[in-house]
């Protein structure tokens, strides 16, 4: 019992697993009490959500063309205030770089950022694992399977977009199905099933790509599958962030049953939570926003692993923190990764590249942290 | 034993001898042996093929790719019904058994400085078994030739030459109009890809040899060797680059350009010059670059320099269409084809 009490200190997720018949309900409740217990005030989420705006500010000065700071202030006092700094023709300008291009960047970076970072923080509390990532079950490969089956056979760009967003369900619920098929009722069972859809998914994908016409249609499958912030525009940004903010909430709103999961299914369920429709309802929305993210920008990679780690580091495990803190770093992180690809070169390197050669030296380090526990 | 085999050899090699008549030199200087009258052939590269589409599709074997839906009208009817079966070193590749069971006599391959063909190619091309030749057009100005040498392997002189003769006076028509006009006064072309316009080419890049034609007028200077292309660009570069012109791929982008505040400071766009470019059956501009080109060039020479270069495009284009494919245009086909 002592040993058991020592370990849930350290790990609580993983202790609660390896005892699952031992205490019942009341270890389980003082488990989780201690849980919460090591996070921290509403520092970090304060903090978090200054650094976000700052970085916000900061990247709308940022861009190839030359605007100072001062001009950017002096703008928003014409735009908003009535003052008069510039004429016409260069506020029209200023306005179209500013508000056309540089914001629904930052504002699709953001909101893309979130998405994958909410649902890696989701789907690692849920799996009580962490090396979990949004596409586990498979929704990045079906996203991109149907993007990229969209563009060699669909005409319209809408249509391409539906067929990226269904994919991406289609995947989801071909590994949820697998999952109920046997029965078992084990996270375990579903990762087997992402594993299956995944794999289903990217061969169906290589198949589409070496079908494609090479001239015309692989360049585009192949530059979508870098991802890109270049094709979201603002009407994009403004119809994909409904859904995206809805989804985001829902898993906000959870963010204390994904506490009880993060426990293991055993305490869930003693502790009187649905298990199977909390879960269902997990996957669901991370699903929806992390389609929703491949359509707006393509595949982007390691965001969703990184930023909940990261966020961990500042908050602590507890989800009621954790999920709104990730919410806010994982949009500030996007948007400077993105300043990175705009800037760095004449011309843009794929965000997704960018957030894999950052991505990976950050995991190697986060890892050393992870050994102690994953929370 | 051997001397009695003699007789049978002998009858054999006369044999065939009379199937394999002609022993021609190729474009890469190889000396081949073609039967006299070629009736069957296959294309295994798409520049080849689409080639073939112009000048011999009665005796094609097979298709490269799967046409799309919409261009089948616009290609010629001899097409239909053939099987796809695939190119060898580019694109989907064939299965050697497929291609030998359409039986073609000769294979057609393509070769330009850009799109050498590798060993591992050759090697495959040996084992079918089926005699193959080269043909080189690494640019624009090598066309008229390349299209010369297939109309006398095809003994179809007087069709190939129709077309060489079009396609040199387009090349000489175009670059008198660009000579007019003084090199620092020459307008400037962004070329917009991708669904949001912004993936370009570098301006000595394969895939912008109409911009070069044009009088080396692609905005995007930088140099690339890379065949995929579509490099992302920032649209604030674009605004400081102040193109003139911009010509676009997608139908998709063109149509929401002058509705999205976002590109409304990009010169071309308030100067109301972005024009998008036609497909229909095979893009006038590039992707795939074929001889389509050419009336790509009659078109985008209009679009740049529409003083010096006037043109009454459906004309034009239908005696283009007549000439390299043998389709007759109505007005309503013109319409459709350069999406108006």
């Amino acid at each position: 019992m002592s040993a058991s009490v020592t370990a849930v200190e350290e790990t609580p997720g993983k202790a609660g697993r390896r005892h699952p018949e031992s205490g019942g309900a009341e270890q389980s409740r003082s488990a989780f009490a201690r849980m919460l217990r090591k996070g921290k005030g509403p520092l970090p989420i304060i903090g978090s959500a200054l650094s976000l705006l700052a970085v916000m500010l900061f990247s709308l000065g940022l861009g190839k063309y030359p605007i100072a700071p001062k001009e950017i202030l002096q703008f928003l006092c014409q735009k908003y205030f009535g003052a008069t700094f510039f004429p016409a023709e260069r506020m029209r300008l200023l306005n179209s770089i500013l508000v056309e291009i540089r914001l629904p960047r930052i504002l699709a970076a953001a909101l893309i950022g979130s998405a994958l970072s909410t649902s890696g923080a989701a789907f690692q509390a849920m799996f009580v694992n962490p090396l979990v990532s949004p596409s586990l079950l498979g929704v990045l490969a079906g996203a991109s399977f149907g993007a990229a089956l969209g563009i060699v056979y669909l005409k319209s760009w809408y249509a391409v977009q539906i067929a990226t967003f269904l994919g991406g369900l289609i995947a989801v619920v071909i590994a949820v199905g697998i999952a109920r098929v046997y029965r078992v009722n084990s996270t375990i069972m579903l990762v087997l099933g992402g594993i299956i859809s995944g794999a289903l998914f990217t061969s169906l994908l290589t198949l589409v790509k070496y079908l494609a016409d090479p001239y015309n249609q692989l360049p585009v499958i192949v530059n979508w599958l870098m991802g890109s912030l270049t094709f979201s525009d603002r009407s994009m940004v403004i119809k994909t962030s409904i859904p995206i903010c809805l989804g985001l909430l829902v898993l906000l709103l959870f963010s204390r049953h994904l506490n009880v999961l993060s426990m293991g299914d055993e305490e869930a369920r003693s502790l009187g939570v649905n298990v199977n429709r909390v879960r269902l309802l997990v996957i669901f929305c991370a699903t929806v926003v992390s389609t929703l993210t491949v359509v707006l920008a393509g595949t982007i990679a390691w965001v969703g692993l990184i930023v909940p780690h990261l966020t961990r580091m500042i908050t602590g495990p507890d989800n009621r923190k954790l999920i709104p803190a990730t919410i806010l770093i994982g949009a500030a992180y996007l948007i400077v990764v993105d300043d990175i690809s705009r800037l760095a070169f004449s011309y843009e390197i794929p965000i997704g590249i960018v957030t894999a050669l950052l991505g990976i030296p950050c995991f190697a380090f986060v890892l050393r942290n992870a050994r102690k526990g994953w929370s | 034993m051997n001397f009695r085999l003699t007789p049978v050899l002998l009858l054999m090699a006369s044999l065939v001898s009379s199937a394999y008549g002609r022993e021609i030199v190729d474009m890469s200087g190889r000396k081949v042996t073609v039967p006299d009258n070629i009736t069957r052939l296959y294309a295994p590269s798409p520049y080849g093929a689409y080639l073939m589409y112009a000048l011999a599709p009665d005796l094609m074997t097979g298709l490269m790719f799967e046409r799309q839906n919409n261009t089948t009208k616009f290609l010629p009817k001899q097409l239909d019904g053939l099987p796809v079966i695939g190119g060898l070193g580019m694109g989907p590749n064939a299965n050697p058994e497929t291609l030998i069971k359409t039986h073609p006599q000769v294979l057609i391959m393509w070769k330009n400085d850009r799109n050498p063909v590798d060993e591992r190619t050759t090697a495959m091309l040996d084992k079918l078994n089926i005699p193959y030749i080269f043909v080189e057009a690494s640019n624009m100005n090598e066309y008229p030739e390349a299209i010369r040498f297939v109309g006398r392997l095809l003994h179809r002189e007087k069709r190939a030459e129709e077309m060489a003769k079009a396609a040199e006076k387009i090349l000489a028509g175009t670059s008198a109009a660009v000579n007019k006009v003084p090199a620092s006064q020459r307008p400037k072309v962004y070329y917009a890809e991708g669904v949001d316009g912004l993936s370009t080419e570098c301006n000595d890049s394969i895939h912008t040899e109409l911009l070069r034609l044009e009088g080396d007028v692609d905005v995007h200077r930088c140099h690339t060797s890379s065949h995929m292309g579509m490099e992302k660009i920032s649209l604030e570069q674009i605004i400081m680059d102040r193109p003139d012109v911009i010509v676009a791929q997608e139908k998709f982008f063109y149509d929401k350009v002058y509705k999205d505040p976002a590109w409304q400071e990009v010169k071309a766009v308030k100067e109301h010059r972005v024009y998008l470019i036609p497909r229909t059956p095979l893009n006038w501009f590039d992707r795939p670059p074929s001889f389509m080109r050419f009336m790509g060039l009659e078109w985008l020479t209009n679009c740049v320099y529409p003083r010096q270069y006037p043109l009454d495009l459906v004309k034009q284009t239908k005696a283009f269409y007549k000439t390299f494919l043998g389709v007759t245009l109505t007005d309503q086909d013109v319409r459709e084809i350069i999406q108006q």
